[in-house]
């Protein structure tokens, strides 16, 4: 059950009792009691209801002794100690001031400072790379269409592959040797 | 704010470690009682009074000094005994009075003592039955002397809200005393 429905049946239950008017009355002399500002017209009209309500004096002393008596509950005092192991309490629980928050940031952009540096430069070697390749290719075709045309292109092509398979790289193994190119007639070259 | 208050305040946001004593030496007896009042329990007051000094040292530079600086430790000490009370209902409360914190009155005779705490525990008891933001209301008024318009600006309400809680609360207050004490 919700506490406030308690509440609110002991508002209804008090409102049967109590006119609206002295309801009212009740709620003004109860801010009095707590010395709110209240207009002198308002309480006076109270005090005037309360003198010829008896309903309404029986629940204004109900409410005085209430008060009274929760006014006169004592206070609590703290145990010995309590404010030393307060402030060793907060001194335990202040926050540290290392830098690791700051870390993984630094490293996040570090990481891609490097990424974008990596493939700017990466990029931009790799370009003549292609463009060689490119190169290449083209001259590969040109050799195609010339051992289509020509009958002796052929040997000419084979001749220039295995000149290249032979020269560049001084560390390579020496190419198997190859007896039918190498007796080939150097006229039969073509220029 | 008093003059107190602001240069207490900068002292605490330099992070002077006296500062921060005085500020809970000033406070401890006040804020333990409200949140003891609020919980309806003293087992626990003083751990939610820690809690509610150190969260009030965190922000302290959030403090912007509107409302007087009790104002505001008020606040924290509400909400933390509120946030308290959501995460004990899973666990049975200690009454009130079993702690045995409240000082005792030495001056009265036995007989004389025994009949207070009986009206003490009846008083409380019928406390606790309130529901809370009645109780927590009406034990600022009551209990700590604080005015409406504090109150409403520890509870983040209507002066208007304050006026009718506080009203219905002694109502209901004293339909529980009676239950309790028919006689």
């Amino acid at each position: 059950m919700n506490p406030l429905d308690d509440l609110n049946a002991d508002d209804a239950r008090q409102s049967e009792t109590l006119s609206a008017e002295s309801e009212q009355a009740l709620a003004v002399l109860s801010r009095c009691l707590d010395g709110e500002p209240v207009e002198p017209s308002e309480e006076a009209r109270a005090r005037s209801r309360l003198d010829s309500d008896p309903a309404l004096a029986a629940a204004w002393r109900d409410m005085g002794s209430a008060q009274a008596a929760l006014a006169a509950l004592p206070g609590l005092t703290a145990s010995a100690g309590f404010a030393d192991r307060v402030v060793a309490a907060a001194a335990a629980a202040a926050p540290t001031h290392e830098p690791a928050p700051i870390l993984p940031f630094v490293r996040r952009l570090a990481v891609a400072a490097a990424v974008t540096l990596g493939v700017t430069v990466g990029g931009g070697l790799a370009r003549p790379l292609v463009a060689a390749a490119d190169a290449s290719i083209e001259q590969a075709w040109h050799a195609v269409d010339h051992f289509r045309s020509s009958p002796y292109a052929a040997d000419d092509l084979a001749r220039g592959i295995h000149s290249l398979l032979r020269s560049p790289d001084p560390t390579s193994p020496p190419p198997i040797p190859d007896p039918a190119l190498d007796a080939a007639p150097a006229a039969e070259v073509p220029r | 704010m008093r003059d107190e208050d602001i240069a207490l305040v900068e002292r605490l946001r330099a992070g002077e470690e006296d500062a921060f004593r005085e500020f809970v030496e000033t406070y401890q007896d006040r804020i333990i009682t409200v949140c003891a009042r609020v919980c309806g329990s003293t087992t626990d007051a003083e751990d939610v009074a820690q809690e509610t000094f150190i969260k009030a040292l965190r922000s302290i530079d959030r403090f912007a000094g509107n409302s007087a600086l009790f104002t505001w430790l008020y606040r924290i000490a509400v909400n933390a005994s509120r946030d308290h009370l959501a995460h004990r209902r899973r666990r049975p409360a200690v009454p009130l009075d079993s702690a045995g914190v409240d000082p005792a009155d030495d001056a009265a005779g036995p007989d004389a003592r025994l009949q207070t705490r009986e009206i003490q525990q009846r008083v409380r008891s019928a406390l606790d039955d309130l529901a809370e933001p009645f109780r927590t209301t009406l034990v600022l008024r009551e209990m700590e002397g604080h005015t409406y318009d504090e109150i409403a600006r520890i509870l983040d309400i209507s002066i208007g809200t304050v006026e009718s809680r506080i009203f219905r609360a002694r109502r209901k207050l004293r339909a529980l005393l009676e239950r309790e004490d028919p006689e």
